[in-house]
């Protein structure tokens, strides 16, 4: 069963694997039951958009709290999990240490998820908040905060004890997003739920929240991975890579200061929304850099990019951030967001990063990750390929259908002639086209999560007549 | 079991150890011009400037000057005046006396029997406005009678010769006095205590209760605000703290006002 030569550096990294697979298995498949859950909840709320009478008999099916569910579960759900599947993983192998008590990484995986299970029934009784992506009822935010204190420290931990002088870009993006998470967390908590600010406060704090939540939590560790997968699997230096450190602390500056554009036109200091206007504009040169760093690389090396599944799952991801990043920058401009405000261009811009970055990056780690630690790959590529095709194809379809309904709305609204249902009625192509792009999607996550289970029977398969086989039992 | 794991080769890709060090050693090289490197630094360099440079000045004259109510992206501070309430002059008064007259009249305004008269009904309070005027820029020494007593005090000039307060808080405390504690005296307007002081303010030498009642002019329509003489310059002269004055109308005359779009 070995991989290959059985020298000393497999050995180390058989130990750094085998002290954290039962854990990262237990994300893993968390992370694949909340992703299939939140496509379900998505393909629920897309036909409630076109057939406003679909599950309408019971108040917990109710289009507001369907949404609440399916960002909960993307948010807290998908994302968080594989984040802690894969940040942890690539944490220890760029550090060459161990993680040490992966038991305790379990335990709190658990209670992650019994928080999360709380969360989405307190959704369906009716007990969420007003505040998007943090719908969930303030009574389960003081377990999420524990457990991931549980998990968190043992991806810091890991990084203070690495083997090696210097650390690597991967390693900044994850111990960044590992650290400023939990800041971000207890903040919008606490000023939202916990002791609440009064008037215009609260949209302030919650627009900080989302932002950040998305840039300064999703986007580093998805960064760190790109910057890990990408010369690793096209097997080339990153190109510019001396850049990297300026594209890491201009994002990190930048993007958590461009928040409070959700806010332009609103009642707020404008002082507030000319900087994050400012600073929206100004993150051009980490996007610019990102794309010499993270594209030019893999176009340097286009044969592997065509072969690899990861690198293109993970090539797509960036190409999309780097879109995702010139989208904010227009966006964040005054003419275009009078525009664009209030349509669901910025529901498509959401969409965009969770699903067009964030989902394609990890599912293309996720492609890389199991086969590795399972020391088992596909017999077949066919089903995974058929997965990058269903994957893209369904994002492009969803983001050119929502942005598309999001610019159509926006002149409609701009025209004082059209009443509202008016409008709302003319968006119907454009739903419908969105509903084709969430069935696809749903389709296509149905099929990783199959992909991913059935790699993990075929090894058990493989394993159970001679269980007794030392190689597959972790603790050696 | 080769063939199966033909993805597994790790051969094929970068080690772990291997990203590290060939980016470590990247970074050490970087001064070293290379193909494709030295292009875009540059570029961004300049791209950085022209964004700060364009940042700064986005801010600056959209950012309502980091103000809590500026609300609009043209917003500026303008001075043109608008209708914020000022004080009146009793509660302009009633300030001042608490900060310099409680001691000797009391807060109750009686006085302290014997020594300090009291303002309380006291025919020199009521009567003329000319008279209270001049007691008050200049002082007051020698005997007095108040209310059928005889005081032999010491009251201290406010004008320029004494404590220097401006006219506005001179008025304002007669205006108090003439009117607090059931007195049912008139307002003493700003501009009458303008002309007052006009007249006044050159006298060094404190009144005796005899000389106030002499040469008095007639009392003001009070409280009419129109006065003849125009004496602005001539007070500003006087006043030294004409430009503290100045200052403070000007601040709460500071309104947001939004320019007009054109």
């Amino acid at each position: 069963m070995s991989v290959s030569s059985a020298g000393s550096p497999h050995d180390s990294l058989n130990t750094i694997d085998n002290s954290i697979n039962k854990a990262v298995f237990y994300f893993i498949l968390s992370a694949i039951t909340w992703l299939a859950l939140s496509s379900l909840l998505g393909l629920i709320g897309g036909i409630k958009t076109v057939i406003p009478s679909f599950l309408s008999t019971n108040e917990g099916f109710t289009f507001g709290r369907i949404q609440a569910m399916l960002n909960t579960t993307l948010l807290m759900g998908w994302c968080s999990n594989a984040i802690f599947a894969v940040a942890f993983w690539i944490m220890a192998r760029l550090s060459s240490t161990p993680i040490k008590h992966g038991g305790i990484l379990l335990i709190a995986g658990v209670i992650w998820n019994i928080a999360l299970s709380l969360a989405l029934i307190g959704i369906f009784i009716g007990d969420l908040t007003a505040y998007s992506w943090m719908e969930f009822p303030s009574y389960t935010s003081g377990i999420f905060l524990l457990a991931y204190t549980l998990i968190a420290v043992w991806g810091i931990v890991t990084y203070r004890h690495k083997q090696n002088d210097y650390s690597y870009v991967s390693q900044w993006y994850i111990l960044g997003g590992l650290l400023w998470f939990p800041w971000i967390f207890v903040i919008g908590q606490f000023f939202i739920n916990w002791v609440p600010v009064r008037g215009v406060l609260q949209s302030i704090v919650h627009a900080w929240y989302i932002n950040n939540v998305f840039y300064l939590w999703l986007c580093p560790i998805a960064l760190g991975a790109c910057y890990y997968f990408i010369p690793k699997l096209s097997n080339t230096a990153i190109r510019s890579y001396h850049l990297s450190a300026l594209a890491f602390w201009t994002f990190v500056l930048f993007a958590s200061w461009s928040g409070l554009t959700y806010l332009i036109g609103g009642p707020v200091p404008v002082w507030l929304t000319t900087t994050s206007i400012v600073f929206a504009v100004s993150l051009i040169i980490p996007a610019l850099i990102f794309y010499t760093n993270l594209i030019g690389t893999a176009l340097s090396s286009f044969s592997q990019f065509k072969n690899n599944l990861a690198l293109k799952f993970i090539i797509f991801g960036s190409a999309a951030f780097i879109l995702h990043l010139f989208v904010k920058m227009g966006l964040s401009i005054r003419s275009v967001d009078a525009l664009a405000h209030f349509t669901m261009i910025y529901e498509a811009h959401h969409w965009h990063l969770i699903y067009g970055f964030f989902s394609m990056v990890f599912f293309g780690a996720f492609y890389y990750l199991v086969p590795t630690l399972l020391k088992h790959s596909y017999k077949s590529n066919v089903l995974p390929n058929f997965n990058f095709v269903l994957s893209a194809l369904g994002i492009i379809i969803l983001l050119v259908a929502l942005y598309g309904a999001g610019w159509q709305q926006g002149t409609q609204f701009a025209n004082a002639e059209l009443s509202f249902l008016q409008i709302a009625n003319d968006l119907t192509f454009w739903m419908q086209l969105k509903l084709v792009g969430l069935t696809i999607l749903f389709i296509a996550n149905l099929l990783f999560a199959f992909n991913v289970v059935a790699l993990l029977l075929s090894k058990l398969l493989d394993v159970l007549p001679n269980f007794s086989n030392d190689e597959i039992n972790p603790n050696t | 079991m080769t063939q199966e794991n033909k993805d597994l080769d790790e051969s094929k890709e970068l080690q772990d150890d291997a990203i590290q060090e060939i980016h470590q050693n990247l970074l050490k090289d970087k001064e070293l011009p290379k193909e494709g490197f030295s292009f875009l630094p540059i570029a961004l360099i300049f791209l950085f400037a022209g964004v700060c440079f364009w940042g700064g000045i986005y801010i600056v004259t959209h950012g309502g000057e980091f103000r809590w109510d500026g609300y609009h992206p043209d917003f500026v501070a303008s001075d043109k005046s608008l209708s914020i309430p000022e004080k009146s002059l009793f509660e302009i008064g009633e300030k001042v006396f608490i900060a310099q007259c409680v001691q000797c009249h009391q807060n109750d305004g009686k006085g302290i029997a014997g020594v300090y008269p009291p303002l309380v009904e006291s025919s020199w309070v009521l009567g003329h406005q000319e008279v209270l005027a001049r007691i008050l820029i200049n002082g007051m020494n020698g005997k007095v009678v108040v209310l059928g007593k005889t005081y032999n005090g010491n009251m201290p000039a406010f004008g320029p010769s004494g404590l220097n307060l401006k006219p506005k808080q001179i008025a304002g405390v007669l205006s108090y006095i003439r009117q607090e504690w059931g007195n049912a005296g008139s307002d003493i307007t700003e501009d009458t205590m303008k002309n007052y002081m006009a007249m006044y303010n050159a006298r060094t030498t404190p009144w005796t209760s005899e000389e106030l009642s002499l040469n008095l002019s007639p009392e003001p329509e009070a409280p009419s605000k129109d006065t003849d003489i125009d004496i602005s310059d001539d007070n500003k002269m006087l006043d030294t703290h004409g430009d503290e004055d100045h200052t403070d109308s000007e601040h709460s005359n500071m309104i947001l006002s939004h320019k007009e779009h054109s």
